[in-house]
Formats: structure tokens, sequence, C-alpha cells
């Protein structure tokens, strides 16, 4: 075995070819270093053939079983499946028996990682799937058997003195499985079987914290990002358990140097301002979300609080305890102990069970406003419009919510005013050649808050004895306001020439009838001791009810998406011009 | 052309795919065609053999190596243009009719998408002696801004700049890195980045000459090089009314033509524009896990999804979506040599048929707002029954009943489902007497079985270990208790049955009931809530029997206890 110091050589060499110049490969000949790499190998492997009578069989079996794994590696890379196929086949072949050993297993498992790949890359993911499973479930066997660092591949063409520690070869190993677990995640994904894909992206992430192998604004934008997911899932406590950690190891992001190959540092550090303000939009969709679903929870049919309910949710709470999600918690959980700490510390700054009652709702609220002032400091109107306002929205809808916990009219009202002060003064200086959709739904959104704020002061009045003049003229003026617009929202559907479509698009249909609809209510309920006035808006009333119920009967395929408005217009068409004449007769009971 | 106009508003996004000729190496070399048109919407992608062999039959062999299964891929487009269509074909397909739009105000986009050497940049600019979509767009244009200018005067500016490693530079004059912005009166800007106002078509095509020569990459180098590097081209049209009036009417619109960076190394070198292009293949690196979680969490709804927006996707903003219209050509090349590019773009640009669906969803949507809305529906419906009211007493009290019927119906309907709720809760409460009493009737047989039982076992001791004379005393006692037991037994056998009669009886009556409630409720069902009354209370009966049973069993096993507790003495 002389000659074995010169196969060693060659075999490293092979390796830096493919791993470190590849990538200074010129684009007109992308594969350069990974052919001169391949050829490298192939004369490896025809020297080790050569040395065969020498060593014992099972160690040349696994050296070969190395360079069949490089090759097909190799062979994969240069989008040569079929010969990579072959090359990884045959490196799984040779290693089947020993698979477990520990000398074997890190091979094995990096073997079927790039199978599952390879079948990826033919379309085959359900093949691919297979190929990693079968990894995933050798190394639960190899840990729980063995469990001792294995080898590394490369080590198989190593002297006896460089050989690595054992640290650095569990490093090695897990690094591989964690892979696998990567690849699993994305197979699942590709299968559409989005909560096993979300379970194995979380896994990932918690082995990158476990192994330090993570750059921390990249793993803080993914926990954000996944927590996101659980909000889709109405998963609060791991949603929240995500931001905590995403906002944890981010604090770190520039005090410590990256674990992992990447020069996109300097690029990222310069985004550091812009990725906490994204952090930030996530917490405050979590708050909204959270608040949101609890209000779900607790409304009744006409979406106000059902005190009964109310009631149930917190008998029920207090008898759960928490018991479950303490088992759900262990599976998720993050990081090591002083991570973990932190992130719990984070954690206990909001709430992750339904807020009950208008106390804890505003806690909630609290947090997300905070975050909106966050989020507000990098988005700037000035630059950012779109995420600016989607921020400026989220916290209307912050204020929205939290109205609903509260039972006092007046103070509901007053939050309701703060959404318009906050909407409107955005929506006055926004372009609508450029940003129409979003002036679209700043229209809608204001015309509701303003409808909103007049059925609170109705409400409010119901309870006098009478209405005083002041009342009558505030109501009044809510709706006229929620009137203007729902018509400037109308309008914005219109051609340059002023025209309103015949035929509405699909997306706005519903959004325009429901406007229309709203006007001839408003309308209903404009309040005037004049009865000519009256009479007018009547009328008025009834020009928007019959445009709803004609519009239909021409295109009778926009029915079903505003069948009660259109059961309730066809009757107001119907009734109103009888009340009208009814007013009439009243008016000149001479003629 | 009215209604064609019509549904171009509706569709936002138009894929249209147009393949070029063999060139004269793909004729001569072994290679095959992987595309074959069948009409204007439909193409199939690498079809079965025998379509191909007709025309290639002596080259199959080589193919069969690779062993793969042919795709035989149907795709759909809205426009599919052939290796025989012209420059002026495409364009009136594709660009002419945004046209209209465009000098109508809306936003236009037109993103021309492909692999290197697919026809692209052809289809685009075109050769001198053929010119491409974007000079005949800029000559109808200028034609007709020629046939209005009587009436309005309109200003063009152009601007040229490319995006190449997410940075941005101005291709018609030298500039450093820009940067983009988004303005509340301006929409999205590119600051720094140069105007131009040419006076003709022909000025036009220079500037994009000129540019052209500028760009990283030129486009038209074989070395498959151009691929990272984006050219937008953008067109702004301000028109103004002459005749004088106070309020001026002034059209501003914005056309951006946009040659996409090549797919062909979209997978190898890790383009951030990647996004849309990833296909099923596994990305390796783990930087990349963010791709896969974005996938998870779906933005469409409440979500933030915080991923790093590329250059393009910033530029874009405010051009897809809205008023805005967009189509997207597609360029491939026909032959096998080109696999896998053409694969990908055909993967791509069905893809994009999707934006239309997901730029819709986004508009207003007052799904959240239903909660309110049961209110407000609530209200009106009270309104329309005062209305209702007050107008049958202003038609003079005809048919009142009737219109009381009418108008209180589904106020009825809530009366009557109390009142079916009263009637089930009655019936579920003499459902459980009856029950109640049939166990105790079953358990007491059980109860006499068991005591029989005993008493016999007693006696067979007795008969064992004592004398005659003791036995028959016993006999005798054993008789008379026996002659007891029987009679109890028979009285509660017959209990036992009356108990099932009422049982039967309940059971019809609430056949009765329920065939009642099924009336009530629309097509034959029971009301929900009525439903959901009866299952409890079928539930809670079972419950009930449960527990009767529960206790019976106890009973029976102390009284087995006591028994042999006394036998053991």
């Amino acid at each position: 075995a002389g000659g074995w110091p010169a196969v060693c050589g060659k075999f490293r060499a092979a390796r830096t070819l493919s791993a470190v110049e590849s990538l200074k490969d010129p684009e007109t000949e992308p594969y350069r270093s990974k052919y001169s790499a391949r050829a490298l190998l192939q004369e490896v492997k025809q020297l080790l053939s050569a040395a065969e009578e020498g060593g014992e069989e099972r160690v040349l079996a696994v050296r070969r079983a190395v360079l069949e794994y490089e090759l097909g590696v190799n062979h994969t890379d240069t989008e040569e499946l079929s010969a990579g196929e072959e090359h990884l086949q045959r490196c799984t072949q040779l290693l089947e028996p020993h698979r477990l050993s520990p000398d074997c297993v890190s091979l094995y498992i990096q073997a079927q990682n790039n199978l599952g790949i390879l079948w990826s890359r033919r379309d085959e993911i359900e093949t691919a799937q297979t190929y990693l499973e079968s990894a995933e479930a050798l190394y639960n066997q190899y840990m729980k058997e063995d469990g001792n660092p294995p080898l590394d591949p490369s080590e198989h063409f190593m002297a006896e003195e460089e050989k690595l520690t054992d640290q650095e070869r569990s490093k090695r190993f897990e690094k591989a499985y964690t892979h696998t677990l990567y690849y699993l995640a994305q197979v699942y994904q590709h299968l559409d079987m989005i909560e096993k894909a979300a379970q194995y992206c979380h896994t990932t992430l918690k082995r990158q914290l476990e192994y330090c192998g993570y750059y921390p604004v990249e793993w803080a934008r993914n926990a954000a990002t996944l927590s996101q997911y659980y909000l889709s899932k109405e998963c609060f406590m791991e949603a929240r358990h995500c931001l905590a950690a995403a906002s944890v190891i981010f604090s770190q992001a520039g005090n410590m140097p990256s674990a992992e190959d990447i020069d996109e540092t300097e690029q990222d550090q310069h985004d550091l301002p812009e990725r906490k303000a994204e952090i930030a939009r996530c917490w405050i969709k979590y708050c909204l979300n959270l608040l949101q679903s609890a209000r779900k929870l607790l409304e009744d049919n006409i979406g106000e609080l059902d005190p009964d309910r109310q009631l149930e949710l917190k008998a029920q709470r207090k008898k759960e305890e928490d018991e479950k999600e303490k088992g759900r918690k262990k599976a998720v959980l993050f990081g090591t102990t002083d991570i973990c700490d932190s992130v719990l510390a984070m954690e206990e700054k909001v709430s992750s069970v339904y807020p009950l009652d208008f106390q804890e709702a505003r806690e909630i609220f609290l947090v997300g406003q905070n975050y909106v002032q966050e989020a507000k400091e990098f988005f700037q109107v000035d630059g950012y419009v779109t995420d600016h306002i989607e921020i400026v929205q989220d916290h209307s809808a912050l204020f929205k919510v939290l109205a609903f916990f509260e039972e006092d009219y007046e103070r509901r009202c007053k939050m309701h005013k703060r959404r318009i002060d906050m909407l409107e003064p955005i929506y006055a200086d926004l372009n609508p050649q450029y940003y129409l959709l979003i002036c679209r739904q700043l229209q809608c959104e204001l015309a509701d808050t303003y409808y909103e704020m007049m059925d609170l002061k109705v409400a409010i009045g119901n309870r006098l004895e009478k209405l005083d003049s002041h009342t009558v003229k505030k109501i009044n003026s809510l709706a006229q306001f929620a009137i203007k617009y729902y018509e400037l929202f109308l309008d914005s559907l219109r051609n340059p020439d002023k025209v309103f479509p015949e035929k509405l698009e699909e997306d706005v249909l519903r959004p325009a009838m429901v406007a229309k609809f709203h006007i001839a209510r408003l309308y209903g309920k404009l309040i005037t001791s004049d009865s000519k006035k009256q009479l007018e808006n009547m009328q008025t009333s009834l020009e928007y009810y019959t445009f709803l119920v004609e519009y239909c009967e021409k295109y009778p395929d926009a029915v079903p998406a505003i069948e009660t408005e259109l059961e309730l217009s066809k009757e107001m068409v119907n009734l109103l011009p009888a009340s009208m004449e009814r007013l009439r007769a009243k008016l000149s009971p001479c003629v | 052309m009215t209604p064609s106009k019509e549904e171009d508003v509706c569709n936002h996004v138009k894929v249209v795919v147009r393949v070029r000729p063999e060139t004269q190496k793909e004729k001569q070399g072994t290679h095959s065609k992987v595309v074959h048109v069948i009409d204007q919407n439909v193409l199939v992608f690498d079809p079965k053999e025998e379509e191909v062999n007709f025309f290639n039959g002596k080259k199959r062999a080589h193919r069969d190596i690779n062993k793969r299964q042919r795709k035989d891929l149907k795709f759909m487009f809205d426009a599919i243009f052939d290796e025989d269509s012209s420059q002026l074909e495409v364009f009136e397909h594709t660009t002419k009719s945004l046209i209209d739009g465009f000098l109508n105000g809306y936003n236009c986009t037109v993103l021309a998408y492909g692999a290197t050497g697919a026809g692209k940049t052809y289809t685009m600019l075109g050769a001198p002696d053929d010119p491409g979509v974007m000079y005949l767009t800029m000559m109808t244009l200028y034609d007709r801004m020629d046939q209005i200018k009587e009436d309005k005067t309109c200003y063009i500016t152009v601007s040229y700049l490319e995006i190449y490693n997410e940075q941005i530079r101005d291709l018609l004059v030298n500039s450093g890195p820009l940067a983009v912005r988004e303005d509340d009166q301006q929409g999205v800007v590119v600051q720094g980045l140069s105007l131009h106002q040419p006076k003709s078509a022909e000025e036009v095509l220079q500037m994009l000459d000129f540019g052209n020569k500028n760009r990283t990459q030129h486009p038209t180098d074989v070395n498959a090089s151009s691929s990272r590097s984006h050219a937008v081209f953008q067109i702004y049209l301000r028109q103004q009314d002459k005749t004088a009036s106070i309020n001026q009417n002034i059209h501003l619109a914005k056309m951006s033509l946009i040659d996409l960076a090549g797919s062909e190394r979209a997978t190898a070198t890790s383009a951030k524009g990647a996004r849309f292009v990833e296909g099923t293949n596994i990305n390796r690196s783990l930087l990349a896990l963010g791709n896969v979680i974005n996938a998870l969490a779906d933005p469409k709804h409440k979500k933030h999804v915080p991923y790093r927006n590329s250059k393009l996707t910033r530029l874009l903003k405010d051009s897809l979506g809205g008023n805005c219209r967009t189509i997207m050509i597609a360029a491939v090349s026909p032959s096998s040599l080109f696999f896998d590019d053409t694969y990908n773009t055909l993967k791509y640009a069905n893809r994009a048929k999707d934006i239309r669906s997901s730029l819709k969803s986004n508009v207003v949507s007052l799904n959240l707002h239903i909660s309110q809305y049961v209110k407000i529906c609530n209200e009106q419906r009270k309104e329309i029954l005062m209305l209702k009211e007050k107008l049958k007493e202003y038609e003079k009290k005809v048919g009142i009943l009737e219109s009381h019927h009418a108008a209180e119906l589904s106020n009825n309907q809530q009366v009557e489902i109390e009142r079916y709720k009263e009637i089930l809760k009655n019936l579920f409460s003499n459902r459980e007497e009856i029950r109640k009493e049939y166990l105790k009737a079953e358990k007491k047989l059980k109860e006499n079985t068991l005591k029989k039982c005993y008493q016999n076992q007693c006696h067979e001791q007795i008969q064992l270990m004592c004398s005659e004379e003791k036995v028959e005393k016993a006999t005798c006692k054993r008789d008379q208790r026996l002659a007891v037991l029987n009679i109890h037994c028979v009285h509660m056998q017959k209990k036992k049955e009356e108990e099932l009669k009422h049982f039967e009886e309940n059971t019809k009556w609430l056949h009765r009931v329920e065939n009642e409630m099924r009336l009530l409720g629309q097509d034959g069902c029971i009301p929900k809530e009525l439903h959901q009354d009866l299952q409890y209370c079928h539930l809670n009966l079972e419950v009930q029997d449960l527990k009767a049973q529960i206790k019976h069993m106890l009973s029976l096993v102390t009284l087995q206890d006591q028994y042999y507790k006394q036998t053991e003495k």
C-alpha cells in the first residue's frame, strides 16, 4: 500500500475541485471542475482495484462504496442522472450488509439522500420519498442501537493521524441527517402534505439551532414565516413560540459570526432594520389573528359578544389548565437551555390563549400596537407605500376587533374613530392611478367604519328618551360619510370615460353590489323631519335596490354571490313604492 | 371588437406561447421535435412516439437510450403560435389589444420569457427586415396618437433599465446602481432613472438598440449568459384633452415591456428570480429552507410572509393587478436539443396563468365583515317586516290573517321550534321514566332468578349434609319460598311487558313528532336546532340508561356477595 498517501491525495483533490473550485467555473463551462474531479475519482478507482489483493475485503468494499458515492453525486451534479443513479445504487449495494455499522451508516444515509434528490429531479417525487424516509429510519435505528458518532465518509481516504474527532464526526453525521429532514420537508410540500412539511421544517429549524448550523437573520426570518403557517392552523402556542424564538435569535444577529458558509452576510447586515420590521409584522399578524379567532368563538349570530359563550369558555379554560398544551409544547421547543430561557421569557410578554374579555383582549392589542409602531419605523409611507398601508390596515383591524370586546358603546365608537383617523389621511394622499387596489380597499373599509359608527350612534340614541338634534345630526353626517366612500368605491369601477360598466368583473362584483345595497340602506336611515326630503331619500334608496334586482335579472350568474342581499332588495323594491305612495298621499291630501 | 374588449378587462394575465422554427443545426443533427402544436390553444410537449416518428423516423434509436418515458403533456394557453406564424400575427394577437387600454389610461405589461436562443429577442425586437413586437407596438402607438392629435396632446417618455444581480442600472445613460422606492403619488419610482422623449417609433428603436449594447451581457450573444439579466423598457404616456375646459382630463399610463432573464440556468445558479420557477426539484441548500416555509405560509389570507422581494417584483408592484393588463409571451424551441429548457419554460408559463387568480383574490375582501353582515340583514328583515305590516294596514285590513302568516313566517318558525322543543322535552322525560321502570323490572327479574338459584343451591347443600327430616322441612320451606318468588317473577314479567308497550307507544309518538318537525324545516329535514336538541335528548337518555344499569349491576353484585359470604359460613 505504498501508493496509499497518493490515493488519498487524489481523492482529496477531487473533493476540493467539486466543492470549491467548481464555484468559480465560468458560465460557459459550468461543469469544468466537476469533470476534472470525475477524472480524478476514476483514477482513484483504478488504483484501488489494482491494490485489490492487499487489504481486507470489508475495508475495500467500503472504500469502493465511497468512490461510487462520489461518482454518483458528481454525475447527478452534471445532469447525467442515469449514470449517477447507477453509481449510487452500487454504493448502497456495497454497503447494504454493513449499513448499521459506524463506518458505513453516514455514507449510506448520504447516498440515500442523493438518490432522493435524483428521483425528485425526474419528477418522481414518491420514489424520492421512499429513499429519504428510509434514510430517516436508518438514522433512528442507528441512534437507538449504537449512537456513537460514526465515521465521516471522507475518513476512509485519510491517514490514521488525520482522522476526525468524535465531536466533528457527530457534527457531520447530524448535518447529513438534518439534510435528510430538510429534503423530506420539501418532498412533503411537493406532495401537498402540508402539515408534515411544516413539521419537518420545524424540526430542521430546531436542529439548525442545536448544531449551530444557522445564520441568525435567516433563521429568524424562517421561524417568523413558519409562525404564519401556524396561524393559518390556529395553533397559537406554536406560532408564538416560533415568533419568540425568531425575536431572540434575531437579537443575536451581528453579535455572532455565522457558522454556515455564507457570503451574503454584508447584504444582510445592511437589511437588519428591514428584517426586524418584518418580524414585527409577523407579530402584528399573530396578535390580530389571535384576537380575531377569539372573536369568532365569542360572537353570537349578529356579531356581538355572547355572554353565555364567554362564561362557558372561561369555565372550560379553567378546567383544561393547559394540560394539553404542555405536551404539545415539548414537541416544538426550540434550542438549547440558554436560548430556550430567553425564548420563554419572550413568550411571557403575550398570551397564546384566546382572550375572553376586554382586559385580556386589550393586553394582546397593546402588544400588537407596539409592533405596529416598530414596523412603521422602517416601512414609512415615503418609499414603502404598499407595506406601510398594509401595516396601517392591520392597526385598524386591531382596533376593530378590540371594539368587539368593549361593552361601552361610546368608547367603542371612539375606537372606530381612531380607525377613521388613521385611514383617511393615507387615503387622501394616495394616487389611485398606481394604487387602485389599495384605494378600493381603503374606500370600502372607511365606508364600513362610518357605517358601524352610525349604527352605534343609533343604538346609543335608541336608549335615550328622545333623539336630540345633536345625535340626529351626528347620525346623518356619519351616514353621509359612509355613502360618500361607498360612492367613491363605485366610481373607481368606472372606465376612463366615467361610464359605469355594464357587466362587473368577477372580482369586484360582490363588493360593488354590497356597496350599492349599503347605500340603499343608508338612504333609508337618514333622519329628516322634512317629508319631501324623506320622499327623495326613499326614491334614491329605491333606485339602488332596483339596480341590484335588475342587474341580477340581466346577469343571473351574479345571483349566487349576493343571494341574501338580492332577496332583501327584491322585497324592498316591492314595498318601498307603496310606502312612498302613502307618504305622498299624506303630503297632499287634497289632490 | 367590443365583446372581446369586455373580456380583456376580465383577463388580467394572458399567456401566449411562441414556438420558433428549427434551426439548420437542429434539422441536421440527431434531434427530434418535442413540441407539437395542435391548435391555437393547445400544444403537446414530448408527444408519444408515433406522432413524431412520422416526421423523423430513423432517429428514434438515439432518444431511446434515455429509456425515459415520454411525458406527452398537454398545455393550454390563451394563444399558441407555431413555427410558421409571422411577427405581425403575434403582434395582432398580443400587444395590439393592449394599446387601446393603454390609450385609455390603463397600465400594461408585456413579459417575454424563455431560454436564450428560444426566439425571445426575435419576438420582442425582431430583425431589421422583420421587426418584432416592440417595434410594431411603437409604430401602432404613434399612428394612433397621430389620429387623435386633433383632440388630445400626447407626451411620450421612455426609460430603459436592466436588473442584473439584483441591481438596477440605467441602460440609456451611464449610471451606478439605482434604488426603487414607492411614492404615494407617483407609484413605483426608480430614483435617478433617465427619461427620454422620442419623437418617432424609429427613435425608440434606436434607443432600444443603444440600450441593448449597454446590457451587462449582450442578449444576442450565444453564450447563454444573458440569463440573469432582466431588461425593462417602460413607456409613459400622458394625454391631455385639447378642448379648453376647467377640469382637464389627463390620462396617465405606463407600459412595461420586459425581457425576462432566461430560464435555462435558473435552477443551477440559484437565481433570485427563481421563485416562480421552482419545480418539484429538491433544493439542496439549507439556505433555501425559506422557500419551503414560504410555500407553506399562504400570504393570501391575513398572513404576512416576509420573503425578500426581488427587485423585479418591486418594480412591477404597480403594474400587476388593479386596472393593469398583462401579457406574457413564452418563447420555446421545438427541438429536443432544448428539451429541459422548453419543459421549464412551458411549466413556468403554465404557472403564470395562476397569477390571474391570485391577483383577483386580493381585491376587496368583504368576508371579514360577515358577522356584521348578519346583523344588517336581520335589521333589514325587521324593517321589511315593519314595512310589510304597515303596508297591510294601509291596504285596509284585507286578509289580515294571511299577512300575519306571511310576515311572521320566520317568527312563527321560531315559535314552532320552541314549541317542539317543549314537546321533545316532555316526550323524553316520559321516555326516561318508562326506561327507568323497565330497567327496574329487569333488575328485579334478575334478582329473582338469582334468589331462586340460591335457594336451589342451598337446598342441595342441605340434602347432602343433613338428616332426612331436616331435608323435608327445608324442602317445604324452599318450595314455599320458590312459590313466592315465582309469583313475584310473573308479576315483574307483566310489568316489564307493560313498560315495553309504553315504550313502544312513546317511540311511535316520537316518530310522529319527528315527522312533524321535518315538515317544519325546508326540504324535508328537521331544522338544525331541533335536530341537535333531538340528538341531545337521545344521548341523555342513553346516559341515564347506562347509569341505571350500572347501579343495578352493583346491587346485584352486592346481593351475590352476600350469598357467597353466607355460603362460606
